[in-house]
């Protein structure tokens, strides 16, 4: 994929906040900042499946961030991305119980800023969560995508869906949902850290 | 209303989903400042809603990782060629003498390290769907195309299906390493398009039609496609062909 798109930050964060191009937004964002970004793992142990990895779960973060008005433009998208991809590495190097590696990766330079600065617990609930949301049958995973991440409404979800009528949707809709509801219920863990962290 | 855990759960899920009225908000908002057990499911709901979210914009970063990730593979692969030598003067018999040993052991490079696998991934686009949030999202098919669900892209293609979604299942089916399956849709798409004015998708389909028949190793019928589209600037993907050499598809013939 070759993005044409050329974004200042401010159009890149106006972009995200918006939701309006996203698409093309993290696809600029690979092309500016993956090299870079990926060096800064592969130089420090990681491979480049661990790069593309981490890369991946530091955009998904970082679009979560703006969205959630957290972002607040005072570094560069750059600067912020490397602080991200820096403690998301750092997090997962603990995770792999490398202190030794850990102590020397990123020795000089370290920049602090709170809002990129995930603890490892944050990534774990996080990636529970996914778990989580992966257990449900693909139907349920389906609908509750359309209408929480697409934000269709039930009318919308029918038309684009086999389900008979509104009514069959909002059933399907209010069940799938419970179900969801009661899954993270049962993860003690992930409560008491989302509870305490508010990711 | 009087208190009703059940009744107000729901009245809970119809607040975080936005579709209760102003009276109805007032008293979701009361009921959460002054009711502790209603709080902590308010929060397994929102808990729910993010978890969803999260899952969804990881499918799409994802997809968008694997699009660049193929295209960074594309141009290294183009870089990576080496340069032509064009100067000739005053030792023109010898710079010729170099340039036949550079094109012989370039070519006995490419004949050595070229495979199907090669050549696609280096000519490989990703087909993307407008992102746009229009009020119309799409069909079914566009929805499971744009999560990156190629299975259920397949599963919903029908005789019936139209240009679009049939060129989508083979985009699909291309990402399931179902090339057969590729090929014909691809190929259903071109013949239905044989005798209409207008022809939607029969570009795009005889792009990736040639990419699919390189990996099923259909040389011949792929190198007439690559041609068809060398010879017209004005197709769609023009450019993209142009980074398919002649030369190594020619190889592949051989190799087979």
């Amino acid at each position: 994929m070759n993005s044409k798109l050329r974004l200042s930050d401010t159009d890149l964060i106006i972009s995200i906040k918006t939701n309006k191009n996203l698409n093309s937004a993290i696809a600029f964002i690979y092309e500016a900042h993956f090299e870079y970004l990926s060096s800064l793992i592969t130089n420090n142990s990681g491979s480049e499946q661990d790069a593309q990895d981490i890369l991946q779960e530091v955009m998904v973060d970082f679009i979560r961030v703006v969205q959630s008005g957290k972002f607040r433009e005072e570094s560069s998208v750059k600067t912020f991305l490397h602080s991200m991809t820096r403690n998301c590495w750092l997090n997962e190097l603990k995770k792999r119980n490398s202190a030794e590696k850990r102590d020397k990766v990123f020795e000089r330079n370290r920049l602090q800023d709170d809002n990129s600065n995930e603890t490892y617990e944050q990534r774990e609930s996080k990636k529970k969560l996914l778990e989580v949301f992966n257990t449900l049958g693909d139907g349920c995973k389906k609908i509750l995508t359309l209408f929480y991440f697409e934000s269709l409404s039930i009318k919308e979800i029918v038309e684009q869906t086999n389900y008979e009528n509104e009514q069959v949707v909002r059933n399907k809709k209010h069940k799938c949902f419970k179900t969801l509801v009661a899954l993270v219920k049962n993860n003690v863990a992930i409560i008491e850290t989302l509870k305490a962290n508010s990711i | 209303m009087t208190y009703d855990f059940n009744a107000n759960i729901d009245l809970l899920e119809q607040y975080i989903d936005g579709t209760v009225n102003d009276e109805e908000r007032k008293l979701v908002e009361q009921l959460l400042n002054n009711n502790a057990e209603l709080r902590e499911a308010y929060e397994y709901m929102n808990m729910a809603v993010t978890s969803v979210k999260l899952s969804a914009l990881h499918r799409q970063v994802g997809n968008i990782a694997a699009a660049y990730k193929t295209g960074k593979n594309s141009s290294t692969t183009t870089q990576d060629q080496p340069a032509k030598v064009r100067s000739i003067g005053f030792y023109a018999m010898r710079v010729a003498a170099v340039l036949a040993v550079v094109l012989a052991s370039y070519t006995a490079i490419q004949y050595a390290t070229i495979t199907p696998d090669k050549l696609y991934t280096s000519a490989f686009e990703a087909y993307n769907l407008s992102a746009t949030r229009s009020a119309s999202k799409g069909t079914d098919i566009e929805q499971s195309y744009k999560m990156g669900n190629w299975n259920a892209v397949l599963s919903a293609i029908s005789n019936e299906s139209g240009q679009k979604e049939k060129f989508l299942g083979g985009v699909s089916a291309l990402y399931l390493d179902k090339f057969d399956v590729a090929a014909d849709y691809f190929n259903q798409v071109i013949d239905a398009n044989k005798t209409l004015t207008e022809k939607p998708y029969t570009q795009e389909s005889e792009f990736y039609l040639a990419l699919a028949l390189i990996k099923l190793q259909n040389y011949d019928a792929a190198k007439s496609i690559i041609h068809k589209i060398k010879a017209n600037p004005d197709h769609t993907y023009y450019n993209q062909v142009k980074k398919i050499s002649t030369i190594r598809t020619a190889l592949l013939s051989f190799k087979k």
